[in-house]
C-alpha cells in the first residue's frame, strides 16, 4: 500500500474509471425506466388514436349448423356491421337484424311451420342491397361465402378520445360508447375519499406524533400502520365488502331504506346495508389510503424544526395553538404530498371496487348529475349522489378490455387516457396548492 | 396583593427604579430578587445536570451566565420558564421562585408563566409568516383581536427592539427575508409583545456578525431598564460589557456569583479565574 508513486497513480485511474462505470449504470437505469414509461404511454396513445374497424362489409360467410333441427342457425362470421334483412316471401314480413343483434355472429330464426322461404339480403348502410340469397329449408347453403364487396370505412378516423366520448354514457356500439358515468363516479368517489381520509389521517398523525407518549403500545400501533400500508388493495376490498357493503349481514337481504329528512332539504334515501353505493367505495378507498397518509403526515410533522415549536411555546402558546398555528402550516406541504400520492393510488384502484361488485357500466351518473347545469336544475342530486350506485373509471376500462369487439380496445385506451388526465389534473391542483403554501413558508 | 402587582405590570411595566442596580451585592437583602432558585437540581432522566443551584436574579438588571460548554447554564436558563418541560423525562427538585412564588407548583399554568418569562433563542427562529404576524402572534393567541391594538403593540415592540425604522414599510413581508441580525431582533420584539417581566436569552448573539452583535448588546442595555434579563453567553467580553451580575457555572454547579466587575477582575474561586483567563474551558 502506497499513497503515492506509480501504484497510486494507476489505482487513481481505475478509481476514476469505476466512477464513470457507476455513473453510466445509473444513467442506463434511468433510461430504461424512462423508455418503459414512453412505450407504455405511447402504446395507449396510439391505440386511442388509431381509427377502428368501421361499418360496411367485410368478407361474409354463412354456414348452416344442421338440418334436423326446426330452428336454423346461421353462423355469420366476419361481419362488422351493415344490415341483414330476412324477408319472408309469402307475406313479405321483414325482420331486420342490425349489427348489434348479430354481434355474437349468430342469427337464429324459426321456420318450422309454413316452411317459409327467405331472402337474405345483405346491405351496407346507405347502399343498395348487394347480395340476395334464396334460403329455404333443405336448400341451405352449406358454406356460403360472400366476397368482400365494400371496403369498410374506418370508424372514428380522428381517434377515440373525442368530446362525445367524454360526454356520453356507455353503449354496446363502440363508436357510441362514452365514459361519463365513470368520470362522474370517480370524481364523487375520490372527493368523498379525500373528505374522509384527510381529517382522519392528519388527525391520527398529529395524535401519534405530538400527543401520544412513546409507550410500547404506540410503537406497536406505529408498526401496524406501516404494515397496513403494504396490504394488497384487494384485501381492503374484502374488508369494505363485509363492513360497508354487507354490514356484516345485520340487515335483511332485502334492502332496508332509511329515509333521512333534513328540515328544508329534500329527504335522502340511505340503503341499509350500503350495497354498491358511492359511499361504500369511498369508505373502502379511504381505509386503503389511510396508512400512507398517516405515515407521510407523521414524516412531515417530524420534519418541522423543533425550534419552531419552542419559539411558539416560549411566547406562551398552548400546545394546541402551537400545533395549529405553527406546526401544521409548516408541515402542510409535506402532508399534501402524502395525500396526493395516496389519493392518486386510490383513484386508479380497480381491485377493491371489483370485490365490492360495483356495476361495470351504467347509463347514469351518481345523483343523476351528468353535467354542471344539472346541479342548478336539481341540486338535491348533490345530497343523493353519495348514496347512489355508481361505476368508476378503472372499472369501466376493465370491462371494455373484456369486450369481444376489437373496437372496444380503442375505447379502453381512450378511457385510460382519461384516467391519466384525471390523475394529472388532480396532481397539478395539489402541486399548485403546495407551491402556494411553500411560498409562504421559507426556511 | 401579588396578584394586583402582577396585573399592573401586565398593563404597563412600572418605571425603572434608579440607583438600585449599582452598588448592591447579590446577597444583600435590600432588594427582593425577581427570580430565586434554592437548592435547585435538574435531572435528565437519571442523569443529574444541575446540582443545588442557589441563585438570586435581580429585578431590572442583566445577569450573565457563563461557563464552559455542557456546564448546565442553558439548562438552568430553560428551567426558569419551564421550557425543559417539553423534554420527556426531565425533573426538577428544589425551589424556583418568581416574585417569591414557586413556578413548579402544580397549580401554576405553564402558559401564563411563559407569558411572564419570555425567551430568545440562540438560533433566530422567526415564524414563517409576515413580520407583523410574527410579533402579533403572542398577543393574538392570548386572545387580543383588535387590529388597532395589535398595530400599536407591533409598533411599540419593533421600536423597543430598534427594528421599526428598518421594517416599517414592509411589515407584510416574510420575516424569513430579514437578515440574521434583524431576525434576532425580531425574535426579541416578538418576546416583548406579550409584555413579559423577565427575558431569558440563550446566546442571542453567538450566530451573528460583530456589527449585529453590537446592536443586540445596545438593545439589551436599553431593555434592562424595563425588564429583568438573564443571558447565557460564551463571550466573556460580552458578559463584561452588558451585565451587572455574572454567574459562573461549571459541570452542573454554580461556582461563583458576583458583580460582573468584581468577578472578572477579582474572582474568589480558582476555577473562575482559570476560566476567565483562558486556562480552562
Amino acid at each position: 500500500m502506497s499513497l503515492h508513486g506509480e501504484v497510486y497513480e494507476r489505482r487513481l485511474i481505475w478509481r476514476h474509471r469505476l466512477g464513470q462505470c457507476f455513473e453510466w449504470m445509473c444513467r442506463l437505469a434511468t433510461m430504461t425506466a424512462l423508455g418503459m414509461l414512453v412505450v407504455l404511454l405511447g402504446s395507449v396513445v396510439v391505440t386511442a388514436f388509431t381509427p377502428g374497424r368501421g361499418k360496411g362489409l367485410a368478407a361474409v360467410s354463412l354456414t348452416t349448423t344442421g338440418q334436423s333441427s326446426p330452428e336454423e342457425m346461421f353462423k355469420v362470421s366476419n361481419i362488422m356491421g351493415g344490415h341483414f334483412e330476412l324477408k319472408e316471401k309469402p307475406d313479405a314480413r321483414i325482420s331486420e337484424f342490425s349489427a348489434q343483434q348479430i354481434r355474437d355472429n349468430q342469427v337464429m330464426f324459426n321456420h318450422d311451420r309454413a316452411a317459409p322461404v327467405f331472402d337474405l339480403k345483405i346491405t351496407s348502410p346507405g347502399r343498395e342491397p348487394v347480395t340476395v340469397i334464396d334460403v329455404r329449408p333443405g336448400n341451405m347453403p352449406k358454406d356460403l361465402s360472400v366476397p368482400d364487396v365494400h371496403p369498410p370505412t374506418p370508424a372514428k378516423p380522428h381517434g377515440w378520445l373525442t368530446l362525445g366520448f367524454l360526454t356520453s354514457f356507455n353503449s354496446y356500439e363502440p363508436t357510441e360508447a362514452g365514459i361519463l358515468a365513470g368520470l362522474w363516479g370517480s370524481v364523487w368517489l375520490i372527493s368523498l375519499t379525500a373528505l374522509m381520509v384527510i381529517p382522519l389521517g392528519v388527525g391520527a398523525a398529529i395524535y401519534l406524533e405530538e400527543y401520544a407518549k412513546p409507550t410500547r403500545l404506540t410503537k406497536l400501533i406505529q408498526l401496524n400502520i406501516a404494515n397496513l400500508a403494504g396490504v394488497p388493495s384487494i384485501v381492503y376490498g374484502i374488508l369494505g365488502f363485509t363492513v360497508f357493503s354487507r354490514m356484516f349481514g345485520l340487515f335483511d337481504s332485502q334492502k332496508t331504506v332509511l329515509s333521512v329528512s333534513l328540515l328544508i332539504l329534500p329527504s335522502i334515501d340511505i340503503p341499509l346495508p350500503f350495497g354498491k353505493i358511492v359511499l361504500t367505495g369511498a369508505c373502502t378507498l379511504a381505509l386503503l389510503s389511510l396508512p400512507v397518509v398517516i405515515i407521510s403526515a407523521q414524516e412531515a410533522l417530524r420534519s418541522v424544526p423543533a425550534s419552531l415549536r419552542h419559539a411558539a411555546y416560549a411566547i406562551g402558546a398552548t400546545k394546541w395553538q402551537t400545533i395549529w398555528h405553527q406546526v401544521l402550516p409548516a408541515a402542510l406541504p409535506g402532508i399534501l404530498t402524502g395525500v396526493i400520492l395516496s389519493l392518486s393510488r386510490a383513484i386508479g384502484e380497480a381491485a377493491p371496487l371489483t370485490v365490492l361488485g360495483i356495476a361495470a357500466q351504467l347509463s347514469y351518473a351518481p345523483g343523476r348529475i351528468s353535467k354542471i347545469s344539472d346541479i342548478v336544475q336539481h341540486p338535491e342530486g348533490l345530497l343523493k349522489a353519495p348514496f347512489d350506485t355508481f361505476t368508476a373509471l378503472p372499472i369501466q376500462i376493465y370491462s371494455w378490455i373484456n369486450e369481444s369487439s376489437p373496437n372496444f380496445q380503442h375505447v379502453a385506451a381512450a378511457g385510460i387516457l382519461v384516467l391519466l388526465a384525471t390523475l394529472l389534473t388532480m396532481n397539478s391542483i395539489a402541486i399548485f396548492i403546495r407551491q402556494h403554501f411553500q411560498q409562504k413558508i421559507r426556511w | 396583593m401579588a396578584l394586583v402587582k402582577r396585573f399592573t405590570q401586565f398593563v404597563e411595566p412600572p418605571p425603572s427604579k434608579p440607583g438600585v442596580a449599582e452598588g448592591a451585592s447579590a446577597n444583600e437583602p435590600t432588594q427582593v430578587p425577581k427570580i430565586e432558585t434554592r437548592k435547585m437540581s435538574f435531572f435528565y432522566g437519571t442523569k443529574q445536570a444541575l446540582h443545588d443551584i442557589n441563585l438570586q436574579i435581580r429585578d431590572r438588571a442583566v445577569t450573565a451566565l457563563i461557563g464552559p460548554s455542557g456546564c448546565g447554564k442553558s439548562t438552568y436558563l430553560r428551567s426558569l420558564n419551564r421550557m425543559n418541560d417539553i423534554i420527556e423525562g426531565t425533573r426538577v427538585t428544589g425551589d424556583v421562585l418568581l416574585d417569591g412564588e414557586e413556578i413548579y407548583d402544580r397549580e401554576v399554568d405553564v402558559v401564563s408563566l411563559r407569558k411572564r418569562v419570555g425567551m430568545v433563542f440562540q438560533k433566530s427562529t422567526p415564524f414563517p409568516k409576515s413580520i407583523f404576524d410574527n410579533i402579533a402572534f403572542g398577543p393574538r393567541i392570548a386572545g387580543l383581536t383588535k387590529k388597532s391594538e395589535l398595530q400599536e403593540i407591533v409598533e411599540r415592540c419593533l421600536n423597543q427592539s430598534a427594528l421599526w425604522n428598518e421594517v416599517k414599510d414592509r411589515l407584510k413581508d416574510s420575516a424569513m427575508a430579514l437578515s440574521g441580525g434583524q431576525q434576532q431582533r425580531l425574535c426579541i420584539a416578538r418576546a416583548l409583545a406579550t409584555n413579559p417581566e423577565v427575558l431569558l436569552m440563550d446566546e442571542p448573539a453567538s450566530a451573528l456578525d460583530p456589527a449585529s452583535t453590537a446592536r443586540i448588546e445596545d438593545l439589551i442595555f436599553e431593555l434592562k431598564q424595563k425588564y429583568t434579563i438573564v443571558i447565557v453567553t460564551h463571550n466573556m467580553q460580552q458578559a463584561a460589557r452588558i451585565s451587572e451580575m455574572t454567574a459562573f457555572f461549571c459541570v452542573g454547579r454554580l461556582v461563583e456569583i458576583g458583580q460582573t466587575k468584581q468577578l472578572f477582575t477579582n474572582p474568589t474561586q480558582k476555577e473562575t479565574e482559570d476560566y476567565i483567563t483562558g486556562r480552562f474551558g
